[in-house]
């Protein structure tokens, strides 16, 4: 009877001790991704559309970022370098839609060099039978330096001129990530107050 | 009562053993794993790697040698032009061309050289939790006597042995012996693409012995 009594407590603490193992391990996991969505995400600075982190990359970034980094943004250059500005959203809020057209467009800060790249929601690019993943500089047409406009989605506008295009092939969630070059003092140092492009949904 | 606060307490200390484990290893796995996969595909040197550059064509010294000799770190792997099979690394630009180094700093210091053209090319590395720890571009270079730009930095640790240190060279110092150092040279048109597989040929990263 008390050999019986002592062995159900046994076992009742081994239970318990596991218990306290796995919900340990599930609670610290699951705090890790609540933190790096708040605290991580708090590190960035938004506007409109878009947001950034000036400590992307940096030493000063604390240990959540460095792991949003990590998961997304892996071997980033530091603000002094080049700024990224990614867009998950357009100018409205809505979740882009690779089934979607939209108009990126607007005056760009100073920088020596921009380009605007279209990713999958896995942050790779799309496989497009046109090849295209990105807008810059070299293949924006007379686009003056500073200055964006190009249509992102399943196929061009109809009354688009040029080809200034970034296919999208339909997939159910993109994002965009603008990156500046050497960019100027105002983007370095408030990227919250710039002028960036609106990101305008055409139609779906 | 007392036992059910020891469970209680044995779960949160766990939660947070696991928490910090978590937060400050992740980083390193996600580098760490990154490295393994680069040394693997440069380890077999094939050219079935479909992120062999075309600028290998142009390499002319011996690098194939030294490539299975050190297991692909510390010499330069040219990947070519990012596109929709790249997915090594997050979020690739199909603007530039990128030449990755894994760097192990634990026996000697490492040399890293190349020629830049007019547009942007930059020089960084990156420590084993992903902090990018030196940046450098074509803007900040002096041209030498001959008029031509190009990166010269040697990467020690404090504790990679002392060695002569080659002139003229940048030193850097790298918070971690294992990381990685990329190139990044931009593709300003279609038509430069060739030229700009040359300029990949010739970024190099060696041990300075």
């Amino acid at each position: 009877m008390i050999t019986a009594t002592l062995r159900r407590n046994h076992v009742g603490n081994i239970v318990r001790w596991l218990l306290a193992g796995v919900c340990g391990t599930l609670l610290g996991i699951g705090s890790v991704v609540l933190a790096a969505r708040f605290i991580g995400n708090a590190a960035f600075i938004e506007n409109g559309p878009w947001h950034t982190s000036l400590a992307t990359g940096s030493r000063e970034a604390g240990p959540y970022l460095r792991l949003v980094v990590a998961g997304a943004g892996l071997l980033a250059l530091n603000r002094s370098e080049a700024i990224y500005f990614f867009a998950d959203t357009d100018s409205n809020g809505d979740k882009l839609n690779g089934a979607c057209t939209y108009q990126v467009a607007g005056q760009l800060p100073q920088s020596r060099w921009w380009s605007l790249t279209v990713y999958g929601a896995d942050h790779y690019l799309i496989p497009n039978n046109e090849r295209r993943y990105s807008a810059s500089p070299a293949n924006s047409g007379g686009s003056a330096v500073n200055q964006l406009e190009v249509v992102v989605g399943p196929g061009r506008l109809d009354d688009q001129a040029g080809d200034n295009w970034i296919p999208t092939a339909n997939v159910a969630h993109f994002q965009l990530t603008l990156r500046l070059y050497q960019p100027g003092a105002a983007a370095a140092t408030n990227p919250a107050a710039i002028s960036l492009p609106s990101i305008v949904k055409e139609g779906c | 009562m007392t036992r059910a606060r020891h469970y209680i307490l044995a779960t949160l200390l766990i939660a947070l053993a696991t928490h910090l484990f978590v937060v400050y290893l992740t980083p390193k796995l996600i580098m760490s794993r990154v490295m393994g996969v680069m040394s693997e595909r440069a380890a077999m040197a094939s050219t079935a790697d479909p992120d062999t550059s075309p600028a290998t064509a142009y390499i002319e010294d011996d690098r194939a040698t030294a490539l299975r000799s050190r297991a692909g770190w510390n010499t330069a792997l040219p990947a070519r032009r990012a596109d929709a099979s790249s997915r090594t690394i997050v979020k690739p630009s199909p603007d530039l061309l990128y030449t990755a180094c894994l760097f192990d700093l634990s026996e000697a210091p490492l040399q890293l050289t190349g020629p830049v053209t007019d547009s942007y090319a930059s020089l960084s590395g990156f420590a084993d939790n992903t902090d990018n720890f030196f940046a450098i571009n074509d803007s900040s270079l002096v041209a030498d006597a001959t008029g031509r730009k190009f990166f010269n930095v040697v990467l020690r640790h404090p504790d990679t042995p002392e060695t002569p240190l080659p002139a003229a060279a940048t030193l850097v110092e790298s918070p971690s012996t294992r990381g990685i150092v990329l190139f990044r040279t931009l593709i300003p048109g279609e038509d430069q693409l060739d030229g700009l597989y040359r300029i990949q040929a010739q970024q190099r990263c060696e041990p300075v012995s």
